[in-house]
């Protein structure tokens, strides 16, 4: 096939109309960023949770006027109890030196911390056999009414709600992504449909001197798969963008706490832009596709 | 070259275009296709161009069995087969040599074949002088001129012509008639369907004379009537 014939053709097709190409181009553009962030985001959530529930253990708050009998026979339940892996003791004082060092830059937190002793309280950390909800939840009712157990704590809530938010947030872009995609596919079809159009004496001359259908199609499928990968490559650009903010936020000291983890990988990176690229490619082909299909019936 | 076996052709929803047309038409013949509107002439031409295909019998075109091509297989077929029209079919945005070369560029001839061709057959058709005009430039004969050399470009077995001399006056109809001859002296296949009595009359060639979808006469050497 003539190769300087199909790019002059598809140019051609791609200049005849700028404002519904450009329209095209920045739909695709936009749904797939938005596409693309949800995902990224999606990644980085799931790291930081993954994370989080790494570490849940079931933490045993002590009266702070609790006895030495009361801590005894805890301990020796905890040690009897076939779940428990481990279980350690964390005094008053390693306690406040604890929240000291969460709370290194909140200095009104620090200074509520050393005024009042009852809110760093002595505990225990308990590490379960197994990161089983179920488990994590009988083992918190099991010790909460014991004597001397001032409350038990668990992180499961926690994660929980940051994953029912977090899973909220992601079906909500997914969804308006879609919606956009849909837009995007359909105003492929409508610029393949006018370009098609525009060149209908055209094609009717091609086909009468006998050319393929193939040599007709390419130049229109090119027109749209040109438009797709303009767009998917503008949302590469967006979503790159996203990923680089979000490292240097989680780099701020002020929210390192927080969003130490909240970084998507290399890989992931890596993944979402395919991803990226590939719907903007297929988002072009079916678009121009589907807008030929009904002229080029021979 | 092309041969009707009791072909019938049933529009959708329409009147019958044919009904059991028979006839053979031999390499190098050339055939007037007569009638009056309606009466199958442009079925036929269509038909052979697997344009439309036929409701029943059998259709061979060059050694083909028309019906039995894949989708794939018509263009293949359609390059053996030039085509010209009443209305000519040019492409308004393009100069003369890119109308003609375009048939060549779109089945994939090289550059070098497209250079060395247009240029020729534009001679042959007395154009040679106005390539980088528009179609618009051109009178009418002059742009039959210029479909007649796309159709022809290509070197095809078979000519078929829609009434090419119906928007022309008659001395002009004379020249392209002297074109078509020529390209029929060259053995090329020529079929044309036609109104035009005086043309048939001079040029004294076969005529099959169709009547609502009936063959009702072939002749040799025949005249319009």
């Amino acid at each position: 096939m003539n190769l300087d014939y199909i790019i002059r053709e598809t140019i051609i097709n791609l200049r005849r109309n700028v404002t519904l190409t450009l329209a095209a181009i920045v739909t695709v553009a936009v749904s797939l960023s938005l596409f693309g962030s949800t995902l990224l985001i999606r990644q980085a959530v799931n790291n930081v949770t993954a994370r989080w529930q790494d570490g849940i253990e079931v933490i045993v708050f002590l009266q702070r006027d609790a006895t030495d009998e009361q801590r005894d026979a805890l301990q020796k339940k905890f040690d009897e109890n076939p779940h428990i892996r481990d279980a350690r003791y964390v005094d008053e004082a390693e306690s406040r030196e604890e929240a000291l060092r969460l709370f290194a830059r909140n200095e009104a937190m620090k200074k509520k911390v050393e005024e009042s002793p009852d809110l760093v309280p002595p505990s225990y950390r308990l590490v379960p056999t197994e990161k089983d909800e179920d488990l994590i939840k009988s083992l918190t009712n099991e010790f909460s009414g014991e004597p001397g157990v001032r409350s038990v704590k668990n992180q499961l809530d926690t994660v929980q709600i940051v994953r029912g938010v977090t899973d909220f947030a992601q079906l909500a872009g997914l969804g308006i992504a879609i919606g956009l995609l849909g837009a995007a596919l359909m105003l492929i079809l409508n610029t393949i449909r006018m370009a098609m159009y525009a060149r209908r004496r055209e094609i009717e001359v091609m086909k009468l001197v006998g050319a393929t259908n193939w040599f007709i199609r390419v130049p229109f499928m090119l027109e749209g798969i040109v438009q797709g990968l303009i767009g998917s490559a503008i949302a590469v650009g967006a979503v790159w963008s996203l990923d680089w903010a979000m490292a240097k936020a989680a780099q701020n000291p002020n929210y390192r706490m927080l969003l130490e983890d909240l970084v998507a990988s290399p890989q992931d990176r890596l993944l979402t832009t395919a991803v990226v690229i590939v719907l903007g490619i297929v988002i072009g082909a079916a678009g121009s596709t589907w807008g030929l299909s009904r002229f080029l019936k021979v | 070259m092309i041969t009707f076996e009791n072909v019938t052709k049933v529009y959708k929803g329409e009147a019958t275009a044919l009904r059991g047309v028979s006839a053979t038409i031999e390499k190098g013949e050339f055939v007037f296709l007569v009638g009056p509107s309606g009466s199958g002439k442009s079925t036929m031409l269509r038909l052979i161009n697997r344009e439309e295909t036929a409701s029943g019998g059998r259709l061979f075109v060059a050694g083909k069995d028309v019906a039995g091509l894949t989708k794939g297989r018509v263009p293949y077929l359609r390059r053996n087969i030039g085509c010209i029209f009443q209305d000519y079919k040019l492409l308004a945005n393009k100069t003369v040599y890119e109308n003609v070369a375009f048939a060549l560029e779109v089945i994939g001839r090289p550059r070098s074949v497209v250079k060395s061709q247009v240029p020729a057959i534009l001679e042959l058709v007395g154009l040679d002088d106005k390539m980088n005009n528009l179609p618009h430039e051109l009178s009418g004969g002059e742009q039959q001129r210029v479909s007649i050399a796309r159709a022809f470009v290509n070197r095809p077995l078979i000519l078929l012509a829609d009434e090419p001399t119906g928007n022309l006056d008659p001395a002009t109809s004379v020249g392209i008639m002297r074109l078509l001859d020529r390209i029929n002296r060259t053995g090329t296949t020529v079929v044309m369907a036609t109104h035009d009595r005086s043309i048939v009359d001079t040029m004294q060639r076969r005529v099959v004379e169709l009547d609502q979808g009936h063959v009702v006469r072939d002749q040799v050497r025949g005249v319009y009537q």
